[in-house]
C-alpha cells in the first residue's frame, strides 16, 4: 500500500467503532450497516487529501459519517458489490442476551427522526453544542433546543 | 437512572464490543480506493461520451444547414464527418463501460493504455488529415467568397476548443499545465490503477 493509503487505514481503524456505531443507528440490518460503512469510507477517502489542511479530525469524521448516513437513500444502499466487513457479531441478533442493552439503545434512537438521531448520537459521544452544531450545520442554540425536544420524545417512549 | 445517562453507558458498551472487532482490513481499504477510482473513471468516460455526442450532432447539423449542396462539397463533408467520427469515437470505444462498472480495473487500465497508444500513433495521423481537410475547406470558402465562411470558422474553432476541454490538457509555453480535463486525469492514473489491481489480487490470496 502507498503511504497515503496506510495513513488513511490507520485513521479509519482509530475511528472504526464510532463510524460503525453511527451506521448501525441508521440501518435496519447487518447488510445495510456494511453498505453505509463502506459508503462512508469512500466519502472519507474522497475528502482525505483536501482535509489534511483543516483542524479537528474527529469533527471531520463525524461530519462525513453523519452526512453519509443522513443523505443515503435506502434504495441506493444496496448498490454494487458489497465488501463483507470483518465483524463477528450481529447487532440485530435478538437472541443474543449480550446485545440486549445495545438493542435497547438502538430502539430508542431509531424511533427518532433522521436529523434528531444525528444530534443525539453526537451528544452521547460527549461533543459540545458548538461541535454538534458545526457537524450538522445548525447553531449551538438550535442544538440545545432540539436536545430538549429529543429528551421529551425519548421520555414518551 | 436518567435515561440519557443510561444511553451513554449503552453506547460505551457498544463501542467496547466494536473495538474488539477487526472491521477494517487491508483488502477493504484497497477496495475502497478502487471504488473511488472506478467512480471517477465512469464520470470522466460519461462526460467525454456525452460531449463527443454533442460535437458530432452539432457538426452534422451544421452540414445539413449548409447552403452548399454541390456534389464536391457533399463528398468533402461526408469524408470530414467520417474522419471526425473515427477521431472522437474510436479511442472512447476502446474502453468498455461494462468493465469499468464491474470494477475490472486491470482490464480497464489495459484498454486505456491501448486508447492512449492509438491517439499517440494512428490517431495522430487521422487528426492531421482532419486538420488539413478543415483548412482546405476554409481556403475553398474564402476563394469562393462564401458568406458561411465565418460561421464555419467559428464552428470549427469552437469544436476544437471543446475537444481539448473534454479530452486534453492545456499547457503554458514554459511547460506548466494549467488545465487538465477529467479524462486526461484518469489516463494519467493508468499505472495507479494497475498497481491497485495487483495489490487487491494479493490480498485476496
Amino acid at each position: 500500500m502507498k503511504q497515503e493509503e496506510k495513513e488513511f487505514a490507520a485513521l479509519v481503524k482509530e475511528h472504526k467503532s464510532t463510524i460503525y456505531s453511527i451506521c448501525y443507528m441508521f440501518s435496519k440490518d447487518k447488510d445495510e450497516i456494511d453498505d453505509l460503512f463502506q459508503e462512508t469510507l469512500i466519502h472519507l477517502w474522497q475528502g482525505y487529501e483536501k482535509f489534511r489542511n483543516e483542524s479537528k479530525i474527529e469533527t471531520w469524521v463525524y461530519r462525513v459519517t453523519m452526512n453519509t448516513c443522513i443523505s443515503m437513500d435506502r434504495k441506493e444502499k444496496r448498490r454494487g458489490e458489497r465488501i463483507p466487513l470483518a465483524v463477528d457479531i450481529d447487532l440485530f441478533d435478538e437472541t443474543d442476551k449480550d446485545m440486549h442493552q445495545i438493542q435497547m439503545l438502538y430502539k430508542r434512537i431509531h424511533r427518532l427522526g433522521v436529523f434528531d438521531r444525528a444530534i443525539i448520537m453526537l451528544w452521547l459521544e460527549n461533543l459540545s453544542y458548538d461541535e454538534i452544531g458545526e457537524i450538522v450545520g445548525i447553531s449551538a442554540k438550535n442544538v440545545s433546543v432540539r436536545l430538549v425536544r429529543i429528551r421529551e420524545e425519548l421520555k414518551k417512549q | 437512572m436518567d435515561e440519557l445517562q443510561e444511553m451513554r453507558e449503552q453506547l460505551a458498551a457498544l463501542k467496547e464490543k466494536l473495538n474488539k472487532q477487526e472491521i477494517v482490513s487491508e483488502q477493504l481499504i484497497l477496495q475502497i480506493v478502487g471504488k473511488k477510482l472506478k467512480r471517477e473513471i465512469i464520470a470522466a468516460w460519461m462526460i467525454s461520451t456525452m460531449m463527443a455526442g454533442l460535437i458530432i450532432a452539432s457538426w452534422i447539423l451544421s452540414l445539413t444547414n449548409s447552403a452548399q449542396m454541390e456534389w464536391e462539397h457533399l463528398i468533402y463533408d461526408v469524408a470530414m464527418t467520417v474522419l471526425m467520427l473515427i477521431t472522437i469515437i474510436k479511442p472512447l470505444s476502446m474502453i468498455k463501460l461494462k468493465d469499468i462498472r464491474a470494477g475490472r480495473l486491470l482490464d480497464v487500465a489495459k484498454q486505456m493504455k491501448r486508447a492512449q497508444e492509438y491517439e499517440a500513433g494512428r490517431g495522430r495521423w487521422v487528426w492531421r488529415m482532419f486538420t488539413v481537410m478543415v483548412l482546405g475547406r476554409l481556403v475553398l470558402e474564402v476563394v469562393n467568397e462564401n458568406d458561411i465562411f465565418y460561421m464555419y470558422l467559428i464552428g470549427v474553432v469552437l469544436i476544437a476548443i471543446l475537444i481539448k476541454l473534454i479530452r486534453g490538457k492545456i499547457r503554458t509555453k514554459k511547460g506548466k499545465t494549467f488545465y487538465k480535463s477529467s479524462w486526461e486525469k484518469e489516463i494519467e492514473k493508468i499505472d495507479e490503477i494497475i498497481r491497485l489491481s495487483k495489490e487487491e489480487e494479493k490480498t485476496k490470496k
